[in-house]
């Protein structure tokens, strides 16, 4: 049934508060959808939308569950069957609109470095309530989480010695590893959380040491440690608590150890892949955590990029960046 | 205070955290990287811009299918 449809997926905030043309038509269909008009509990737009190019809505619903969401789309289609030429298609051109849209993917560093960002939970024993999955029932016990992280050629450069020879040693810029340390080492595991603010990183540091060169590929090895902590009031069950939010803190502390090829002539990162693992403690408002706030494992590992589109999407954090 | 600090030093002393080494970096990779099961999600070729689709549906006359969270859905969500 999805091939009679063109699949897409895109930050709903962005398009729901933007004003450019994607954003205006995305409106469009946001509010003939199943949260039109919605303020309470929120004003999210969240969901699944089937629509003509036009902005005509077919169907929507905001589910998990395969058989309403099947149901969704054969409603979808049915739709798309009754409308006319002129109902279902933009009388413009869209490209034509395409240079107005000013998205972060844009700024891809297609000549630096782009690492993918996997969040999970370590094992622990005994398991809280919230990670047993005796019965396959409790989605948190597998849940794992994906964002980015991008580095610009000279930003990726400067993880590395200057001089690229064995034996050479430096510290990558405290810049860029707060980056992560605020960015990217953050408890996402179970849902979105903020980020953590200058103020809150304790420590932050990478260091990379070049351990041979062979046919003009610098292998090197990758130590460093972050610490983030942070308090203050919000809530950390969804809705539930947030017209009553009360003083909590949170924070994640992690070591770092991995390997990286760079190959020297290109200037390019050709392999790089870090583990990040320690410990994480406390909830925010939509991380899942309300229940499991107690200190526990958690790991992190960051790889290069493959070059699929979906690969290209921006880190979530990208506005903080401060690239222009 | 007291009860607070007590309480963080038995977590401490008790919590069972690895540390990231050569010796283990396989065990936890594999532990953390999603298993290929778990990405199939993105087997439907989502285009990562809801204009893309647009551009393209409005090309080839098809209606668009689109996936919106807080957060995008092919990076953190």
């Amino acid at each position: 049934m999805l091939a009679h449809f063109v699949p897409c997926a895109d930050e709903v905030h962005r398009l729901q508060s933007g004003s450019d043309p994607e954003c205006r038509l995305a409106q469009t269909v946001f509010e003939q959808g199943h949260y039109a008009g919605r303020t309470q509990p929120s004003n999210t737009r969240q969901g699944i939308y089937a629509a003509a190019p036009s902005g005509v809505m077919l169907a929507s619903i905001n589910t998990n569950d395969p058989r309403k969401m099947a149901a969704m789309l054969q409603r979808a289609l049915e739709r798309w069957s009754s409308l006319s030429e002129a109902e279902r298609m933009l009388s413009g051109e869209p490209n034509d609109e395409t240079a107005k849209i000013d998205r972060p993917e844009r700024r891809y560093p297609s000549d630096g470095l782009v690492l993918r960002v996997f969040s999970r939970d370590l094992p622990r024993d005994p398991a809280p309530n919230s990670a047993r999955d005796t019965e396959g029932r409790d989605w948190r016990a597998k849940a794992w989480n994906q964002d980015y992280a991008w580095f610009r050629r000279e930003e990726a450069r400067s993880l590395l010695p200057a001089m690229i020879e064995a034996g050479q040693m430096s510290r990558a810029p405290d810049g860029l590893l707060r980056r992560l340390a605020k960015f990217n080492f953050i408890d996402n595991v179970r849902g979105q959380t903020g980020a953590y603010a200058n103020g809150d990183i304790l420590a932050a540091n990478l260091d990379a040491e070049v351990l041979r060169v062979v046919d003009g590929i610098a292998q090197v090895r990758l130590v460093g440690e972050t610490h983030a902590a942070r308090e203050g009031t919000w809530p950390i069950e969804g809705f539930k608590d947030k017209q009553a939010p009360a003083k909590h803190k949170v924070g994640v502390q992690l070591k770092l150890f991995g390997s990286a090829e760079f190959d020297v002539a290109q200037g390019k990162f050709v392999a790089f892949e870090l583990l990040a693992l320690g410990t994480r403690f406390g909830a925010t408002q939509y991380n899942g955590r309300h229940d499991d706030a107690d200190p526990a494992p958690i790991g992190y590992f960051l790889t290069l990029t493959g070059d699929s589109p979906a690969e290209r999407v921006a880190p979530s954090f990208y506005r903080s960046y401060g690239w222009k | 205070m007291i009860l607070y600090t007590l309480v963080g030093l038995v977590f401490a002393v008790t919590l069972q955290v690895p540390e990231p080494s050569a010796e283990n970096f396989a065990q936890w990779r594999d532990h953390i990287r999603p298993k290929a099961s778990e990405l199939a999600f993105e087997d439907c070729s989502w285009k990562p811009t809801f204009w893309e689709a647009v551009v393209e549906g409005q090309a080839r006359a098809k209606p668009i299918l689109l996936w919106a969270m807080n957060g995008h859905p092919m990076a953190c969500t």
